[in-house]
């Protein structure tokens, strides 16, 4: 049986077979009938077995190694209780929400499920019942067309280096997750995508608190994303599973072109394959093997994840629009989008990341260090006693802040986490995000940082801390409430304008 | 894990700078060092890592402790500019190039000539040839390794960081040179001298305006 209290919603059904469940929950309201009704004190419309959590079929994830057996049906309430056929799967099915199968009658949601009735009465005026989906247990490495789902591998975002997030965070997100999809799902309809190709932005829906309304016209694509979408976002973050479609609408919000670019994508795939032996790929061939080596689409010499990796390296190292090169900190940030979107999707996000987002030359000629310069002002002006004692003991931040920003913090966090800043980067369209990250890091460690004593420690401590990282709502909760965005940007132009040209 | 170990009184730190062309087992080298461990396919560097660990030399008179502090570099030739940054207030260097690469030794000469330009003349290198286990795919003999650490007089080691060959050895030489050169000593508090200097890397500011606050 479904044990949500300890955070594993997935339950055994053979050595080979498991199930996930999810509860629909309705309400009976004079004159309308039964229907996704509910009073606030009610349990969310889709939930677990509990009635605390909110779970939507959309939004659950398979797990590691392991692919869908069969599509969403209602069971009947008491556990696996249907005939399973010789396929492990059951021999007769229902999967209409519009059946009236399965329901289960209570007079209020207090009633536990065991209590409840089959049959429906004039006292009875809430409902629920058990949708049910069977996944079986697989071996990565025989399945390969399996990794064509980014959702496949979104659970193992949990992923850092050598690390998986505990029971607690994996649950915490994953609630996020199904928060996020109730939230923002409505916002990545794939018409909006099209509309917003073709030039019918006013038609596209847009989120009036968290239900769908009306289409307000909109003059321009970037009032889509509006203060409340970014406020999901920093609360929630992108729900995996509509991760790859929500973050190429914003890329195209922004004005990338992702037709054009996709097209680029194919054409250069071509060349790519024959320079093997240039500089870049060489380095290029070494840094495939060895990032994020422990995780599950990564893992193993020609390996599926290794492949893609490659593909989208060496199409972003010869890209016309990329004077500068391969940089190793891209094999992280390539991973990363790796995880949830197809090769293509990952080339477009990370040359709008990197070409329309962050300032000219930040790789290219380490003009990365203006945010840092930005940072050490904020350090001088917002916490005085931090920057007396880093001055007094000649520590600088860029020892950890340099390799944060090289990465977009892909190569210190976990790709979880490093999701998080990249989405909201996409989202707001400036990667003021960069800065704002690591000034809220030392606001979140003011104590400790006062008491290191050399640039060696804190190097350690913040790079052992980002690693570690699972969980960086603290963090996110600091910066939504920074109002940097507009210093950072301003300091960034001065110190551009003011700035004699850098040499390499 | 990695978290800082408290320097005890008597421990004398030595910040140790690892340098050397990308994939030649610079992190890896700091890892069996420091975690005894050894990682097949250790991920790239990006900016830097640092890890630490004390070392007793017990046949010292008086013995002492020495706090190895190290500053493991990515390696990607593009970072380059960065590397003063990096080695600046350093106790030793250590270069390190893959004896399966005759390139990555070239690579290493030229970071031993960077050194010698720029970096501090007290700073002690060592020219490290890693991946001795791997002699079936040799490029660069022991003599190579030699010949090239007695013209630039450098201490010379190859080592194996996947089996530990030569790993403790390098260090505990490594602290007693920087003893007995007078490099770092005991009672001695000698901070890594990193300055918050922003200008492009590369124009290395003179000792004396390190203290400064760079306000450009």
């Amino acid at each position: 049986m479904s044990n949500d209290e300890d955070g594993s919603t997935f339950v055994s059904l053979s050595e080979t077979m498991k199930e996930v469940e999810v509860w629909e929950n309705q309400r009976y309201v004079l004159f309308k009938g039964w229907g996704p009704f509910r009073l606030p004190t009610d349990r969310p419309l889709w939930s677990n077995r509990k009635g605390d959590r909110r779970r939507h079929l959309e939004s659950v994830l398979l797990p590691v190694s392991s692919v869908w057996a069969c599509e969403w049906f209602i069971d009947l309430p008491n556990g696996p209780s249907t005939v399973l056929g010789s396929e492990g799967l059951p021999s007769a099915r229902v999967s209409d929400p519009h059946s009236d199968f399965g329901w289960l009658y209570a007079p209020d949601f207090t009633v536990p499920t065991k209590y409840c009735s089959t049959k429906s009465s004039p006292i009875m005026i809430v409902r629920r019942r058990r949708w049910v989906r069977r996944l079986r247990l697989t071996d990565v490495s025989q399945h390969p067309e399996a990794v064509a789902l980014p959702s496949f591998w979104a659970q193992s975002l949990f992923y850092g280096f050598a690390a998986v997030a505990d029971v607690d965070i994996s649950e915490q997100e994953r609630q996020r997750h199904h928060e996020s999809f109730h939230r923002l799902s409505r916002f990545c309809k794939k018409s909006s995508l099209q509309s917003l190709q073709i030039g019918l932005v006013s038609s596209v829906p847009t989120i009036v608190d968290g239900e769908e309304g009306t289409s307000t016209a909109s003059a321009s694509p970037a009032a889509l994303i509006t203060q409340k979408v970014l406020t999901y976002v920093y609360k929630y973050g992108v729900a995996s599973c509509i991760r790859a479609d929500i973050w190429k609408l914003w890329a195209a919000i922004r004005g990338f072109d992702l037709e054009e670019h996709t097209n680029a994508f194919s054409s250069l795939s071509s060349i790519a394959g024959q320079s093997r032996d240039s500089t870049d790929a060489v380095e290029i061939g070494q840094d495939v093997v060895r990032t994020a080596p422990k995780h599950p689409l990564f893992d193993g010499k020609g390996s599926v994840g290794q492949l893609r990796l490659r593909h989208v390296l060496m199409t972003i190292a010869i890209c016309p629009e990329m004077t500068a090169g391969y940089h190793q900190a891209f094999s992280y940030i390539a991973a990363m989008l790796l995880l949830h979107t197809q090769p293509e999707d990952a080339y477009c996000l990370m040359l709008h990341a990197l070409r329309n987002l962050l300032p000219p030359g930040y790789h290219e000629h380490y003009l990365l260090r203006y945010d840092i310069q930005i940072v050490l002002e904020l350090l001088q002006s917002q916490f005085p006693h931090i920057d007396a004692a880093f001055q007094a003991n000649q520590i600088d931040i860029s020892v950890f802040a340099s390799g944060w920003l090289q990465g977009l913090f892909c190569a210190h966090f976990p790709f979880s986490s490093a999701a998080r800043f990249f989405e909201l980067m996409l989202a707001e369209g400036n990667s003021s995000i960069l800065v704002r990250v690591v000034v809220a890091f030392i606001r979140l460690h003011e104590k400790t940082l006062l008491s290191i004593d050399s640039s060696c420690s804190l190097g350690q401590f913040a790079n052992q801390w980002a690693r570690e990282r699972f969980d960086v709502q603290p963090l996110l909760d600091i910066i939504q409430d920074d109002k940097l965005t507009q210093h950072v940007l301003q300091q960034r132009e001065r110190l551009r304008s003011t700035q004699c040209t850098p040499g390499e | 894990m990695a978290s800082a170990s408290p320097t005890r009184a008597k421990d004398i730190p030595a910040k140790i700078v690892v340098l050397g062309e990308s994939a030649v087992g610079k992190s890896s080298l700091a890892l069996r060092f420091v975690r005894r461990d050894f990682i097949p396919n250790q991920e790239a560097t990006i900016g830097a890592s640092f890890l630490s660990r004390s070392v007793s030399l017990v046949d010292e008179s008086p013995p002492v402790t020495i706090k190895f502090e190290i500053w493991d570099t990515a390696g990607q030739e593009r970072y380059r500019a960065l590397a003063p940054m990096y080695y600046r207030g350093a106790a030793g260097a250590l270069v390190v190039y893959d004896i399966t690469s005759a390139d990555s030794l070239r690579k290493a000469e030229s970071w031993i000539g960077e050194l010698r330009r720029n970096a501090d003349p007290q700073t002690v290198v060592v020219l490290v040839g890693n991946k001795c286990d791997l002699e079936s795919m040799r490029q660069v003999s022991i003599q190579q390794g030699q010949d090239l650490a007695e013209k630039e007089e450098l201490l010379f080691y190859e080592t194996s960081a996947k089996d530990g060959t030569n790993v403790d050895a390098l260090f505990t030489n490594l602290g007693k040179t920087l003893l007995s050169r007078g490099v770092i000593a005991s009672g001695v508090d000698r901070r890594s001298t990193m300055s918050r200097n922003l200008q492009p890397p590369g124009s290395r500011t003179p000792k004396s305006e390190q203290q400064k606050r760079c306000d450009c």
